[in-house]
């Protein structure tokens, strides 16, 4: 045998090797996530609730969902609170990252204890804890009362609810704020140095050197911590009781397409929802990176 | 000590079990006579799953050749398994249900029907006739009552008392109902925390189906409603004048739920089925004095009616149709299961079981007022329309929009109406 054909032969076996070692991953992409996606757009041009086939009714699920008053009620609610929770978590992440990045006694303590809320915040007794602290009577109400607002507890209040899960997700700044970390890191001590000797204030160093400079990581965080947002879900569904209460303002998207799909057994419809959600994640995330050439500096580019 | 290689075979023969089940069952249909496992799923809490297990204990030194596995879930998250089970025609071998969902269940072919069986296996000659049809759809009975409900007007006997007002009597009318609600907010403001004479009772679907019927209407006549826009939205106009100052705020029912203002005594009344008072009861902490009035009306009619309640059905894919009917048949007559659950799961159907709960406590409330109601009381409800369930959460949803103030009655109602018009279609 030639060297070349063995060379072929070695490279062949390695990619066989390389998909063996993929397959567990593959098998589920396919089975579990891509097959039921398909599965779903078809669905979303049916009218299936389970118990009889799906039947094809075209695009009546888009045009109906378009007329939903609660569907877009919903969409206001969530649009809301990505507005929202997005820009106040990144802005802890990165105020809470800028403390932490010095030199100083227990940082690793400090870290980990800022850390441990975003490993367990997402779960269902941390919603429930939530509750408790923010309902009436609750310690939040009570420290409110001390200081003479009566607010008569977060949870039952339209107006306060939505806040309350805006705390929810800021309080979980941990993940971002490990990332800002790495990323301050990364910046030069001798543009500070510079900085410094030319007498720039702490503000304008931050402005002018940090932030450009970890732009990159700020874009990161912020594609990741919006799509994240958009699925809001467990939390919102504990504490409105699973729908979406006080008076529908924590009518998440994803909590409505929850119940028209297994409440209401319109699986048809809710597949619609999901799709359209999907696309306009899809979308936004499209902008974001095209905005991006514009407020995004990599290492040792020109611009 | 467990290592990798145990967890990893034990995951193995978790994963393969069902497999192995599966594959010994075969296609056939048990003649009765084999042994048999059944699978019976139910909603309920706790307390409802000790009493479950109690029985099917003794239901299973009775028949040494079936063993009954059970599972159990709270109402909607049990509704959510059983139709993804029903999509894939894997139905437990007997299933609590519920009027709500059986028009849904039968029409689709999920269940057996029973009526061949109502002579032989299933004995339903104790549950009195009014009572078992509520189990059919269509021409073809699908499911039979364990128990019956009634709906109630409870009053705290001790919170009123505490605050000065007359309890009430029977019958009144909703006006005289109205002023007991402003006397007891009126003394009740100066209380903190403020005590209320009830929340917004207009947002319960099923005190406005009782007012239809009280005005003669019935509420639903096949998957149609039978009832207009200007009647819900006069209904929900009913309390409009209160909602201000007189009825418990709805933030503060919102931030109690799952519990009820009521049962921590904090409104001196409340409307619900009357089994739920052991609930009431069990929240209270010992606190308050409950008792139970029928409904008021304005006219000679009460609206009551019975409620076939925790129905049992067999799904049309069991292997064991004859030990699930022998289960069942266990279930409604045996004098035994009947002392086990009491009226928890409402008065029960057959007067063997009846006979058998001991006279006391919550029981004996319950049993004293479906006695009395008994010779007022108009037909018994049959199985609902379909998307029901839908239909009655919305109505909960919007009025509660309406107590926020983010909607006005008129506006609640439309788009109630046209809500169900999408959720009754089929």
């Amino acid at each position: 045998m030639t060297a070349p054909t063995l060379v072929k032969a070695r490279r062949r076996r390695e990619t066989a090797a390389g998909y063996t070692f993929l397959s567990p991953w593959l098998l589920g992409f396919f089975l579990l996530t891509a097959g039921p996606m398909v599965a779903s757009l078809y669905l979303s041009f049916t009218d299936y609730d389970l118990f009889s086939d799906p039947e094809w009714i075209g695009v009546e699920n888009y045009t109906k969902l378009f007329a939903d008053e609660r569907f877009r009620h919903s969409v206001t609610v969530t649009l809301g609170y990505v507005l929202l929770a997005t820009p106040l978590k990144l802005a802890a992440a990165l105020g809470v990252a800028v403390l932490l990045n010095g030199r100083r006694k227990g940082q690793g303590f400090y870290r980990s204890a800022f850390y441990a809320p975003s490993l367990i915040g997402a779960s269902v007794s941390i919603a429930i804890v939530w509750k408790a602290l923010f309902g009436t009577e609750g310690a939040v109400d009570e420290i409110g009362q001390f200081f003479g607002w009566n607010s008569g507890g977060w949870v039952g209040n339209p107006s306060l609810s939505m806040p309350m899960l805006v705390l929810l997700s800021v309080w979980q700044f941990g993940a971002p704020m490990v990332i800002f970390l790495a990323g301050l890191k990364q910046v030069p001590a001798e543009l500070h140095e510079a900085a410094l000797v030319d007498g720039a204030s702490r503000a304008r160093r931050f402005w002018s050197i940090t932030l450009p400079m970890i732009s990159p990581v700020l874009f990161f965080n912020l594609i990741l911590e919006t799509i994240h947002a958009f699925q809001i879900f467990n939390s919102a569904y504990v504490i409105s009781g699973g729908n979406g209460s006080p008076a529908g303002s924590t009518l998440f998207y994803t909590l409505y397409l929850y119940m028209r799909g297994f409440a209401d057994l319109k699986m048809g419809y809710a597949s619609a929802m999901a799709w359209l959600l999907a696309i306009a994640v899809a979308v936004l995330t499209l902008i974001m990176f095209r905005s991006s050439k514009s407020w995004v500096h990599y290492g040792g580019d020109q611009s | 000590m467990v290592n990798r290689r145990h967890l990893l075979m034990l995951g193995a023969l978790g994963a393969a079990a069902p497999l192995l089940t599966a594959c010994g069952g075969g296609d056939d249909v048990d003649d009765g006579t084999g042994n048999a496992t059944l699978n019976f799923a139910f909603w309920g809490n706790d307390d409802r799953a000790n009493k479950y297990k109690q029985a099917i204990d003794l239901f299973q030194t009775q028949n040494p050749t079936i063993k009954v596995q059970t599972s159990f879930a709270a109402w909607d998250v049990y509704w959510q398994q059983r139709s993804t089970e029903a999509a894939s025609s894997s139905l437990p071998d007997v299933v609590q249900m519920d009027l709500a969902y059986l028009a849904k269940y039968a029409r689709t072919n999920q269940l057996l029907k029973l009526d061949e069986h109502l002579t032989g296996d299933l004995n339903v000659s104790g549950i009195d006739q009014s009572i078992l049809p509520a189990g059919k759809y269509e021409d073809g009975t699908f499911a039979i009552p364990t128990g019956t409900n009634a709906f109630t007007l409870n009053y705290n006997a001790a919170l009123l008392k505490e605050l000065g007002v007359a309890e009430p009597k029977s019958p009144m009318t909703w006006a005289q109902y109205q002023q007991l609600i402003k006397d007891a907010s009126a003394k009740g403001a100066g209380k903190s925390p403020k005590v209320f004479g009830s929340g917004d009772y207009t947002g319960v679907f099923w005190i406005f189906l009782h007012y239809l019927r009280q005005q003669g209407k019935e509420p639903f006549s096949g998957n149609k409603l039978n009832f207009t826009e200007a009647d819900l939205t006069a209904w929900w106009e009913s309390t409009t004048p209160m909602r201000a100052s007189e009825l418990i705020p709805a933030k503060d029912v919102v931030a109690l739920k799952p519990v009820s203002p009521f049962a921590k005594s904090l409104t001196a009344s409340e409307f619900t089925w009357d089994n739920q008072i052991a609930g009431i009861i069990g929240d209270s902490g010992g606190k308050g004095e409950f008792k139970q009035l029928t409904l008021p009306t304005d006219t000679s009619t009460s609206g009551l009616f019975y409620k076939a309640s925790m129905l049992l059905s067999v799904s049309q894919n069991t292997k064991f149709p004859k030990q699930s009917l022998k289960l069942i048949d266990f279930l409604i007559n045996s004098p035994e299961a009947g002392k086990i659950f009491g009226t928890s799961k409402g008065l029960p159907v057959t007067k063997a079981q009846r006979d058998a709960i001991e006279q006391a406590g919550t029981d004996a409330a319950v049993l004293a007022y479906e006695e009395s109601i008994k010779s007022s009381v108009g037909a018994s409800q049959g199985a609902l329309p379909e998307g029901f369930g839908t239909i009655e959460t919305d109505f909960l949803n919007i009025s509660e929009e309406i107590n926020y103030g983010k909607a006005t009655p008129a506006d609640a109602a439309k788009r109630w109406f046209a809500n169900a018009a999408d959720a009754l279609e089929q």
